[in-house]
């Protein structure tokens, strides 16, 4: 695997308020992860310099060997795709189906390649009987997808999902994670903000855990879920699952995930044990 | 005695009005003076000091760069002093410098009271006025009042919207201010769009924190007393003093 | 303008705050209804909490209750919606906003003014109060949101957490008896939903106000409402204490909810064969009757 995005020592001002004060970061490619802190902790605006939105006012961030501070951000349009945590300040077009071109037409992609891509994407959003749709005419949760499938379209090397699943209901959100699982297993880098823990321990295998602008600890999914004084500290909820583990005294392999559907094998076959 | 801010919403525009045909109506710089006096000495009384005060810097600026314009081009009268003796460019006046002052007071004089005017009139008044006035069903009306205000985030969205599309490969970041500005139209339309599309959920946030624009188009609680309609009385006939001094004299 | 006067007073005979009864909606032009035969009854200082899925009425529900279904909406209805003593659909949203306070989840869409400061006094400006009222007011509502000194900030320049805590304070500003949330949290991070929820308790406790909040998160319902309502295709599936939820995991399934942790671990418990007639209603319980069992069969195997 291979380093696909450095950042090192960076600095982000707004305002004259210093809001990322020293990341040092290095994701390889095909990684799942997942930032996670409290509101106003910097994960946004860390984000955006993934993909030249925002420039360092110190250090640097470097995507695929690319500087971030050498071009703007729809240079890399193919190669980062951003998911806004507001859909309606993407979308743009009369119809779900031009709304997902939208990027096809101005990064440049063969015209004869549209189609298929725009029918692949809305057809793993659940949105092949919108394609006529005003995205405007749908539900948030819908719009929500439809910018999803438009940056899905341009099959980026990296997917950065800005609180992805804040509209949907369990459903939709299972939705987007499946697809966002399926892309991480064929090789896309998914980087992923949310507020939902409990998806983060489903899907993603490392978190970041920023806090004030600093990483405030950066590791495997479960080791993260496990250190109660660490999710205290970050503001962020515990995990039902973890809860019950450490409640009952119940210990598990370092990388194990930890669900119900764990919890209750393990338990399962404890007693089961010992009833022989 | 009753604020400005209080009087009906027809009275402020009466006195606007009257403020700005003042300030075309004559040619006295002292009078013109005064109307600006007049204004700051009502903003500060009605707490809009910030306000006028921000209006009126910006509006000195652009008072500075009319006079300068203007100075140049006026040839009537004494010269004062010229710029660059030598090559005979740049001669300045005593007309020029009256005239052309007498133009930039007058602009800030009169359209230093628009934003004065609004900023002490709530906008359910300017709406329920302009619909009363011009016969415009009021939910139209809330419409235009409540999109106009929303230029500012109209604005702000608008460089969301072209942050999200750059990333998405649409070239916002090119130099060249043609393409910038056809960027711009392009995206407008939609984002006007959503605006007004925006409008409808605002007007219920309006309507249910107790706005009703299809009600009577008077405001209530604002009944004309007597110290307005003597305002208004002193208005009118300041100015039809001037204008009567403009067809005498 | 309205009918409703600030000092209005609802609710305090003890008479439900909100009644529904077989109450149906239907959207102008819609091939189905949104919500069917609906029966819902709220006291005073009573939180309900609102679930379902997308597409379950949760937002209609919502509308009827704030009186803007059928005025602003223009759709038709059958049966009964009563809020504080008035028929919701013909009332309008303006007369129930006198006394009800609406916070949607999108406050973008909702904030019309351009300082925090004017934003949270603009109703008690349209409903007549004094500047010294509202000035009062207002710093009042800002600091129960944590937003105090904000009331000079332009709205444009608040993040989208201290936006929807902006909205929040709006509502309150008004003193209402009727709260009414539509996912109101969903900028906030844990720690700020958590904030968000106890101001509400402390409003229920101190003001008798009833709360209304539709959520997804279930968990977070049952650890605060008093109810719990779920809806799906528009109908009632169950109404409920937080306790009864637990018995009920069939039903929270169909309606396409996640279930919490603890409540699955038991599931699959009981589908092995283990915790047999026993009904463990929270974490807690699942947790104790969990480490029962666990002694129990090790006591067994000791002897």
């Amino acid at each position: 695997m291979n380093e696909l995005i450095r950042i090192q020592g960076l600095h982000s001002r707004m305002n004259s308020v210093e809001i990322l004060k020293g990341i040092d970061l290095s994701v390889n490619s095909g990684e799942s992860l997942a930032l996670v802190g409290p509101n106003g902790a910097g994960k946004t605006t860390l984000l955006r310099h993934l993909n030249g939105l925002l420039k360092p006012s110190a250090g640097t961030v470097i995507v695929d060997g690319m500087d971030t501070r050498r071009a703007g951000a729809s240079r890399f349009a193919r190669l980062v795709g951003f998911l806004f945590q507001n859909p309606d300040h993407q979308i743009i077009a009369g119809s779900v189906r031009a709304e997902i071109e939208f990027g096809l037409v101005h990064t440049g992609i063969a015209r004869d390649e549209h189609r298929d891509r725009v029918a692949s994407a809305s057809a793993s959003l659940g949105l092949s009987k919108y394609l006529d749709a005003d995205p405007f005419s749908l539900s948030r949760a819908l719009r929500q997808r439809v910018a999803l499938a438009s940056v899905l379209a341009l099959s980026p090397k990296v997917l950065v999902l800005d609180e992805p699943t804040s509209s949907q209901d369990e459903r939709g959100a299972e939705l987007i994670m499946k697809v966002a699982e399926s892309l991480n297993a064929s090789g896309t880098t998914i980087i992923l903000v949310s507020h939902d823990m409990e998806l983060i321990a489903r899907f993603s295998k490392r978190v970041i855990v920023l806090v004030e602008g600093e990483v405030e600890a950066d590791r495997e999914v479960h080791a993260t879920f496990r250190d109660e004084r660490l999710l205290m500290k970050a503001g962020l909820s515990t995990l039902g699952a973890y809860r019950m583990a450490s409640a009952l005294g119940i210990a598990f392999e370092k990388s194990q995930p930890l669900t119900a559907a764990t919890l209750a094998g393990r338990l399962g076959s404890m007693l089961a044990g010992a009833n022989t | 005695m009753k604020k400005l801010r209080d009087y009906s919403p027809l009275a402020k525009f009466i006195l606007m009005l009257s403020v700005i045909a003042s300030a075309y109506l004559t040619d006295s710089l002292y009078i013109l003076f005064s109307l600006i006096v007049l204004q700051g000495f009502a903003a500060s009384r009605e707490g809009a000091w910030r306000t006028y005060g921000k209006t009126m810097l910006a509006l000195t600026v652009g008072a500075l760069t009319l006079t300068l314009f203007q100075i140049f081009s006026i040839d009537e009268g004494t010269t004062v002093f010229t710029l660059i003796p030598s090559l005979g460019i740049g001669s300045v006046t005593d007309l020029g410098i009256h005239d052309s002052l007498m133009m930039s007071v007058r602009m800030m004089a009169s359209v230093g009271v628009i934003p004065l005017m609004v900023a002490l009139t709530p906008s359910p008044q300017i709406i329920s006025l302009v619909s009363g006035t011009f016969g415009l069903s009021p939910s139209y009306t809330c419409v235009l009042i409540t999109a106009l205000r929303f230029i500012p985030t109209f604005g702000e969205r608008m460089g969301k919207v072209m942050q999200a599309e750059a990333c998405r490969g649409y070239r916002a970041d090119t130099a060249n201010p043609f393409r910038k500005i056809g960027m711009i139209l392009r995206l407008s339309l939609p984002l006007l769009v959503t605006c007004v599309r925006d409008v409808d959920s605002l007007t219920l946030s309006l309507e249910a924190r107790g706005f009703d624009p299809e009600s009577k188009t008077k405001p209530e609680r604002i009944k004309p007393q007597s110290i307005e309609y003597v305002a208004l009385v002193i208005a009118l006939l300041a100015v039809a003093s001037l204008a009567a001094g403009r067809l005498i004299g | 303008m309205s009918a409703a006067s600030p000092d209005r007073e609802v609710g305090t005979s003890g008479a439900p705050i909100v009644s529904l009864e077989n109450f149906g909606f239907t959207y102008p032009n819609a091939a189905a209804p949104a919500l069917s035969r609906i029966s819902l009854s709220v006291a005073p200082g009573e939180f309900v909490g609102i679930t379902g899925e997308e597409g379950s009425g949760r937002t209609t529900l919502f509308r009827a209750l704030n009186g803007s279904a059928v005025r602003h909406y223009k759709g038709s209805r059958t049966g009964q919606a009563i809020i504080g003593g008035l028929d919701a659909c013909t009332a309008g949203h303006a007369t129930i906003g006198a006394f009800t306070a609406s916070i949607f989840d999108d406050p973008d869409s909702q904030i019309v003014s351009l300082t925090a400061g004017e934003e949270v006094g603009f109703s008690l400006a349209q409903r007549g109060f004094s500047q010294a009222a509202i000035r009062e007011r207002v710093e009042k509502a800002l600091a129960e949101v944590g937003l105090s000194g904000f009331s000079r900030r332009s709205t444009s320049s608040l993040s989208g957490g201290q936006k929807q805590r902006l909205i929040a304070a709006a509502a309150l500003a008004l003193e209402p008896t009727l709260i009414l949330l539509d996912e109101s949290t969903s900028a906030l991070d844990p720690r700020g939903k958590r904030e968000f929820y106890d101001l509400l308790d402390r409003l229920r406790r101190e003001n008798n106000v009833a709360i209304i909040a539709i959520e997804r998160d279930l968990e977070l319902l049952m650890e605060r409402a008093d109810r719990i309502v779920v809806l799906h295709e528009g109908y009632v599936l169950l109404d409920g204490k937080p306790r009864d939820m637990a018995s009920s995991r069939h039903i929270l399934r169909t309606a396409g909810l996640r279930l919490p942790a603890w409540m699955e671990t038991v599931e699959i418990l009981k589908s092995q064969g283990w915790l047999e007639g026993k009904a463990p209603e929270s974490e807690a319980e699942a947790v104790a009757l969990i480490a029962e069992l666990l002694e129990s069969v090790e006591g067994a195997m000791a002897s």
